[in-house]
């Protein structure tokens, strides 16, 4: 009945996912993408607006693939690092296997290539939009309080 | 007389790297031997393994020179075919490479897929393309593919084929060749979570649209306690910290599972899961976003 020809057809970026989904007619309005796009696409649609893919464009993404060249990261990593866009030294260890390996840092001839790195993500890739609950929840602060107990 | 292990050409670690590594290898042996129906390379007879293991070879060697012989003669009696064992010539090397863990890959990719789709009747009246591309969603669209992931929408249709009516049926059959949208997070890769719940087994995360991904307790970070409330607090030198709900998470993808589909579940058990995503926030730059920011 159903035969699968190739597992693995090719990758998106969390980019190119939300261009298709938004060429089918998705957005964030949750009435207004019923007929051209299942609830769950829209579900997938409001997820992918909440991260860094939404300001991304082409130009940026292939700015940074050229840029990051001289690195020498793997497919996955560039991809992991265009999709999770790490801004700062911590975020971005986890993503780079071997990373004290591969890239070098020798603070006597002032060569550091995962700052430098990071430096490129900072300036290529656009940041993501600032969120409103975050943005509240650093005004008002409530202390966890136990409920007082009656006698 | 033991095979000397080959050379390779990395770096040969430290000397506590190999005694942790021989006593994780020694851990992990004493575990397969106690289970012989979870044994996946079962071990003739006169055959130890090699304490000696690289990031990624497997090291077989024989104990004795001497087996040799009667390994020849016992073989027919003790690997009947039935029990699919490993027959081994002497001396042999076995090496299992492992890949390296991050795979290439992405969160979300296209897959191939040849369908043969029966178009119902009251179909017939649409156009083709529309009505083709509505039976392929509503066979998949949700579902979890074993192996390949969720189904998250119908990329394109590449090729339609048939259209033949086959006797004693009123549907129309067409071969289709469509690629989907598949969300499959490969191993390695650093996904963005919000924390959905926290208990004793371990921290359950989120994606709005895929909700099963699961932190068990021993891949938390090394001096986390669960609080009374359930919150996991990770307790370090430099302070306490607590994995608070509604919190977005880096979590790194271990390992997926796809369970197969329980026969009979409890009235009051969790909706059955059909793909899992195992994480860990055990390393740098995981776990909170803000344990992390600047």
């Amino acid at each position: 009945m159903r035969r699968r020809l190739q597992a693995n057809a090719g990758a998106l970026t969390n980019y190119e996912v939300l261009e298709f989904l938004r060429g089918r007619g998705a957005t964030s309005d949750p009435m207004g993408c019923l007929g051209a796009v299942t609830p769950s696409e829209c579900k997938v649609y409001d997820w992918l607006v909440q991260t860094a893919a939404c300001n991304q464009t082409k130009e940026s993404i292939d700015e940074f693939l050229n840029k990051a060249e001289k690195f020498k990261l793997a497919k996955a990593e560039k991809l992991n690092i265009i999709n999770l866009r790490p801004s700062n030294l911590a975020i971005i260890d986890p993503i780079i296997e071997y990373g004290e390996k591969r890239l070098a840092k020798d603070e006597a001839k002032g060569i550091d290539e995962v700052q430098e790195l990071v430096g490129l993500v900072l300036e290529v890739l656009p940041p993501p939009p600032p969120r409103p609950e975050d943005e509240m929840q650093g005004q008002e602060e409530m202390p966890t309080e136990k409920p007082l107990e009656e006698d | 007389m033991n095979p000397k292990p080959i050379i390779f050409s990395n770096p040969s670690p430290s000397p506590s790297y190999r005694r942790r590594r021989r006593e994780s290898w020694e851990m992990m042996t004493a575990s397969l031997e106690a289970s012989p129906q979870r044994r996946l390379l079962p071990l003739p007879p006169g055959y130890e393994l090699s304490w000696w293991i690289r990031r990624e070879i497997l090291f077989v060697a024989p104990s004795s020179a001497s087996l040799e012989q009667e390994h020849q003669c016992r073989r027919q009696q003790s690997f009947p075919s039935r029990n699919r064992h490993l027959v081994l010539p002497l001396p042999t090397v076995i090496l299992l490479a492992r890949t390296s863990s991050v795979r290439p890959g992405r969160m979300f990719y296209l897959s191939l897929i040849e369908h043969n789709l029966h178009l119902p009747p009251h179909l017939l009246n649409r156009p083709l393309v529309d009505a083709i591309k509505d039976e392929l969603e509503r066979l998949y669209l949700d579902k979890v593919i074993t192996n390949l992931g969720l189904c998250i929408s119908v990329y394109d249709i590449r090729s339609l084929e048939g259209g033949f009516i086959y006797p004693g049926e009123g549907s129309s059959t067409y071969k289709v060749v469509f690629r989907l949208l598949i969300f499959r997070p490969f191993i390695g890769e650093v996904i963005c979570a919000k924390l959905k719940a926290s208990d004793a087994t371990g921290l359950h995360l989120t994606l709005g649209f895929f909700s099963d991904i699961h932190v068990p307790v021993h891949l938390l970070p090394k001096e986390s306690e669960m609080g009374e409330d359930g919150i996991w607090v990770w307790k370090h030198e430099f302070g306490d910290l607590a994995m608070d709900l509604d919190e977005e998470v880096n979590v790194r993808v271990t390992k997926i599972n796809y369970p197969s589909i329980p026969v009979e579940q409890d009235a009051n058990a969790q909706p059955f899961a059909p793909m899992q995503i195992i994480g860990e926030i055990y390393g740098d730059g995981l776990g909170l976003i803000s344990w992390w920011a600047d």
